[in-house]
């Protein structure tokens, strides 16, 4: 047995954005045990939305994360309006799909930026965001904002996309898919990079289901879960497959991510293609009574609402499992046994989000 | 109007566990609701094939429950953020933070419903 050390990776380490720490208990340069501290930036929102009024809440839970915000405000109003039997006009659910599709792509870019950053690949990580600024775009001209869009409330969207923003999307979309084919080269194909990603940090799929890994994460290792297709929002009436991958290591979690672009792309195109005219919101009356949980798909996997509401303003109870949570299980089995210099890979291709766990 | 909810003494949920496990079941999350007349739920959330199914233990604030952490890995790191923030007390945890997994020692069970503090006008 070799030497034991204790390594305290993070909380603030160079590959993580945002503060998670992680004790690895090394071996020589083999991992051993990792054991993760959380709680650096814990900020109570689930405390305040027991404060806030049922539509102040939208408010709330888009600031669980930025990168998903749209996705936490639709999990929390569908949840609503399935307490309070609201029906959603058939044009806002399509248009709750464009900007759902719009905030993976920039997500999914801005994580592929981030790994390329990690790997060293400090052009590549440029290009990936250069072209999730053309999301961003799309973003502020439909909703007037690039990140916090706000563009959801309890029975609708508060705004629509009429036909020359529809055109600008498509547009902006085909610009997207041409930049992201070349990109795509130097992630599957760069021998340097394929060294770093093949093979490291395999997460079995039976692994992967008995940890309960959600998402991406989950696919990359052969589990066909996606939320998406129980059809909520317009996802039903769309024509796709869960995007899966088997091999179930960090190779496998980037090709899973980066088809997932090229999914919401045609996701977004069908979503314009099949629009209805119409009303964008229905009046919501009365508060909801009851309890319900509400599930979406977010960029980094299954999204849970636990929404408990007394017929009041006020909610009694309003619980979020985001999937990051979800997913330290896995990342912690897998570390044990990996190459010190691999955690970094490893952590990062977990897509962590500190801001969406500690809500 | 949670569906697929079974409503069990806390002697029964590990059994009920162990055989969801068996099942094929995937845990997806536990949830803690401060009931305010000192008695909390915790509801426990499982998935299989995108069905869900809850199972819902009813206990008093100084009462422990057993841990199912041992059956489902996943578990461990939603028990201790309940103990953190709600403050129960869970049998047999796997790995225990005691109580410092999200929050720090100066808070105390911060998710409790605290009894309102009424303040008469002038003091």
């Amino acid at each position: 047995m070799g030497k034991r050390t204790i390594v305290p990776f993070g909380p603030q380490h160079p590959v993580l954005p945002e503060p998670l720490q992680l004790r690895l208990i090394l071996e020589d340069e083999k991992v051993v045990e990792a054991i993760p501290a959380i709680g650096y930036v814990h900020r109570g929102l689930e405390k305040l939305a027991e404060e806030k009024d049922i539509n102040q809440n939208i408010y709330v839970v888009e600031r669980v994360c930025g990168i998903c915000s749209f996705q936490q405000a639709l999990a929390y109003c569908q949840g609503i309006e399935e307490l309070m039997g609201i029906e959603v006009p058939d044009r806002a659910r399509y248009l709750r799909v464009i900007w759902a599709e719009l905030h993976r792509l920039h997500s999914h870019h801005l994580w592929l930026g981030l790994l390329a950053d990690a790997f060293g690949f400090e052009s590549l990580f440029m290009q990936c965001w250069r072209n999730r600024e053309l999301v961003m775009d799309l973003m502020e001209a439909t909703a007037g904002s690039r990140v916090i869009i706000s563009t959801n409330i309890i029975g609708g969207v508060r705004r629509d996309i009429d036909a020359d923003k529809q055109k600008f999307i498509l547009d902006n979309l085909a610009k997207l898919e041409e930049e992201l084919k070349k990109i795509e080269g130097s992630f599957l194909n760069d021998y340097t990079v394929k060294k770093r990603l093949v093979g490291v940090g395999v997460l079995s799929k039976q692994d992967a289901y008995e940890l309960g890994c959600v998402g991406p994460m989950a696919r990359a290792s052969g589990i066909s879960m996606d939320l998406r297709t129980l059809g909520y929002a317009a996802y039903g009436e769309l024509d796709f497959e869960p995007v899966v991958e088997n091999d179930g290591d960090c190779y496998a979690r980037l090709k899973v991510r980066l088809r997932e672009c090229y999914q919401a792309i045609d996701l977004i195109r069908q979503a314009i293609s099949k629009m209805p005219e119409g009303e964008i919101s229905t009046p919501v009356k009365g508060f909801p009574n009851g309890e319900v949980i509400s599930r979406v798909e977010q960029p980094r996997g299954e999204d849970v609402y636990y929404i408990k509401a007394n017929g009041t303003k006020n909610l009694e109870r309003l619980r979020i499992r985001t999937p990051t949570f979800a997913n330290i299980p896995a990342l912690v089995k897998m570390l044990e046994g990996v190459d010190f210099a691999d955690v970094p890979m490893l952590v990062l291709t977990i897509d962590p989000c500190i801001s969406c766990t500690e809500r | 109007m949670l569906q697929n909810l079974k409503e069990l003494q806390k002697e029964d949920l590990r059994k009920e566990v162990l055989a969801l496990k068996a099942d094929g079941y995937r845990f997806v999350t536990a949830t803690c609701v401060d009931l305010g007349d000192g008695r909390f739920d915790i509801i426990y959330h499982f998935d299989k094939d995108y069905q869900l199914t809850n199972i819902r233990v009813t206990i008093v604030a100084e009462e422990k429950v057993p841990s199912i952490s041992d059956i489902y890995f996943a578990a461990v790191f939603v028990e201790n953020e309940i103990k953190d923030l709600f403050g129960i007390e869970f049998e047999n945890l796997l790995i225990d933070y005691e109580g410092k997994f999200m929050i720090t020692e100066e808070l105390e069970s911060p998710m409790r419903k605290k009894p309102a503090v009424k303040v008469k006008k002038g003091e």
